[in-house]
């Protein structure tokens, strides 16, 4: 048992770290603070850089050409990544190439070549499309977007709300009932190009967040062809969770990263503000604030990293969900506490747009919510708590 | 496009503009919409100093110099997707984007599309 970054990781987060603060950082003081992507020429040139360091396209498998970094790593980048103002969800605005879909990797030759790998390339968008009007968290009775066979075909119908980047994208992956008989193995996912007929984007849906805006979708009788069902019929959710579960790690991460950046600022202004004729560390009601948030960022980076340590020892994402949850919900939770101390410490400069601790904090709301509730964590949590057989020792 | 009556602008009247984050669009003398535009978090006076400018000796964009004639603008925090969704209808209704924009640059990397309908070539709710 070794609790300290090898060599090759320590490498990988200071490269990282190093590029944040001297590429990223200063170009956000020329953006607007909601800014969640770069101008062209800039994305272009940070890019190239990022592909020269052999780290583009972070979460890319070895076998489809990235770095094949470890979950453990994968947390330690993200926690690095996310420490600027559109860290969260704009990490490093996209130029490491991190592209989500995951369950494409578990598609057919014939689906990687058509989407996965221009995805990878950055010549293809996608979008992911689970969450209805209906409820996100409960996904399989909330679906009620239906497809129906039609011949050899699929017609899909339905709505999605809460979707990220469906208005620039060429495909997505949608999940639809196809047999609503049998609940959770009645749900199948779709590749589902955006200029099929009846595909359509009903509206942007403004939220807290800043970057990557949310849209809401149609499907009215949307025609998919037989070769564009992803695994295997009504085996939707189970390719979803399988990716959603992992991903909620370098979430975690990224979150924390961000309450990292926010102790750092905080534990500086705290050594150079002075009320009353002294600096604000040294009043003890401030030193209690930082010392908080200290002790949540270290629980929450070690939660995070027991749950990348089981998810590379194992085979199923049914064997790690359940440290998972218990670090998304601490993390994100931890996170959102960190960043409003935070904004305590520094007074007015904290919710002004001077600062990205307003950004923050609104976007760190979300994340309380998104990619499973806190609720939905503790539901997981709990049912493992009954499962029998408890043993709460590490060993 | 935004659901608000056009005013003309009156120097007189500036302060009665916001000095808030926001959206805005530019209009000439017939309605048509010549610039969309946003007041940011990086904006000194917020939607009073965006719209004004476009107003004055000094503005720097040739067709709303030339043209410009009544604004409306609506006050939120999401301004930037509401540029964006701004920007998104009025290429969908358009198929071009506003003039005053082109001129200037003054638009996003990347815009994102809604869908008209194929019948009656307007936007589907």
């Amino acid at each position: 048992m070794d609790l300290q970054p090898d060599e090759q990781q320590r490498m990988i987060v200071q490269t990282v770290r190093r590029f944040i603060r001297e590429e990223i950082i200063p170009l956000e003081r020329e953006l607007d603070p909601d800014a969640f992507e770069l101008p062209p020429e800039e994305e272009a040139r940070l890019t190239k850089k990022v592909r020269e360091m052999g780290l583009y396209g972070l979460d890319v498998p070895a076998e489809f050409g990235g770095p094949g970094l470890d979950t453990v790593t994968l947390a330690l980048v993200f926690e690095e990544l996310s420490q600027h103002r559109a860290g969260l969800y704009a990490p490093a605005y996209g130029v490491f190439g991190t592209v989500g879909l995951a369950q494409l990797y578990r598609g057919t030759e014939e689906q990687r070549q058509k989407y996965l790998y221009p995805m990878l390339r950055g010549e293809k968008r996608g979008f992911f499309a689970l969450t209805e009007p209906s409820g996100g968290s409960d996904p399989a009775r909330a679906i009620q977007t239906r497809a129906v066979r039609d011949g050899d075909d699929w017609v899909i119908t339905g709505s999605k709300i809460f979707i990220s980047g469906a208005d620039r994208a060429d495909f997505g992956l949608v999940y639809a009932r196809t047999d609503p008989a049998k609940g959770r193995q009645g749900i199948t996912c779709f590749i589902v190009e955006t200029n099929t007929p009846g595909f359509a984007i009903r509206r942007i849906v403004h939220t807290l967040r800043s970057a990557e805006y949310a849209t809401e979708i149609t499907l009215d009788g949307v025609r998919v062809p037989p070769e564009n069902v992803l695994g295997e019929e009504g085996q939707g959710l189970d390719i979803a969770n399988e990716v959603l579960t992992r991903n909620r790690i370098t979430y975690s991460a990224a979150s924390l990263g961000v309450a990292v950046a926010a102790q750092r600022m905080a534990v500086d202004y705290a050594q150079k503000r002075e009320t009353f004729g002294a600096p604000l560390s040294t009043r003890q009601a401030i030193q209690w604030m930082l010392i908080d948030n200290e002790i949540e960022i270290r629980s929450a980076r070690w939660l995070i990293l027991q749950a990348a340590d089981k998810a590379d020892r194992s085979t199923s994402a049914r064997d790690y969900r359940f440290e998972t949850a218990i670090a998304k919900a601490f993390a994100t939770e931890a996170a959102f506490r960190v960043v409003d101390r935070a904004i305590q410490i520094h007074g007015g400069y904290g919710v002004s747009k001077d600062l990205p601790l307003e950004r923050w904090f609104r976007e760190l709301r979300i994340r309380r919510i998104g990619e499973g509730p806190t609720e939905v964590q503790r539901l997981i949590i709990a049912r493992q708590l009954f499962s029998g057989g408890y043993n709460g020792s590490l060993v | 496009m935004l659901r608000k009556p056009w005013q003309p602008f009156d120097p007189a009247q500036l302060k009665a503009i916001p000095a808030t984050l926001g959206v805005y669009e530019v209009g000439d003398a017939e309605g048509r919409i010549l610039y969309i535009g946003y007041a940011g978090g990086r904006s000194l006076f917020g939607l009073r100093e965006e719209i004004a400018r476009h107003f004055g000796p000094d503005n720097p964009n040739p067709v709303t110099r030339e043209q410009a004639a009544r604004f409306r603008y609506e006050v939120t925090l999401s301004y930037l997707s509401r540029w964006y969704e701004l920007l998104t209808l009025y290429y969908e209704a358009n198929q071009r984007l506003p003039e005053g924009n082109l001129a200037t640059g003054d638009l996003p990397p990347k815009l994102g599309r809604f869908h008209l309908s194929p019948i009656t070539g307007r936007w589907q709710p």
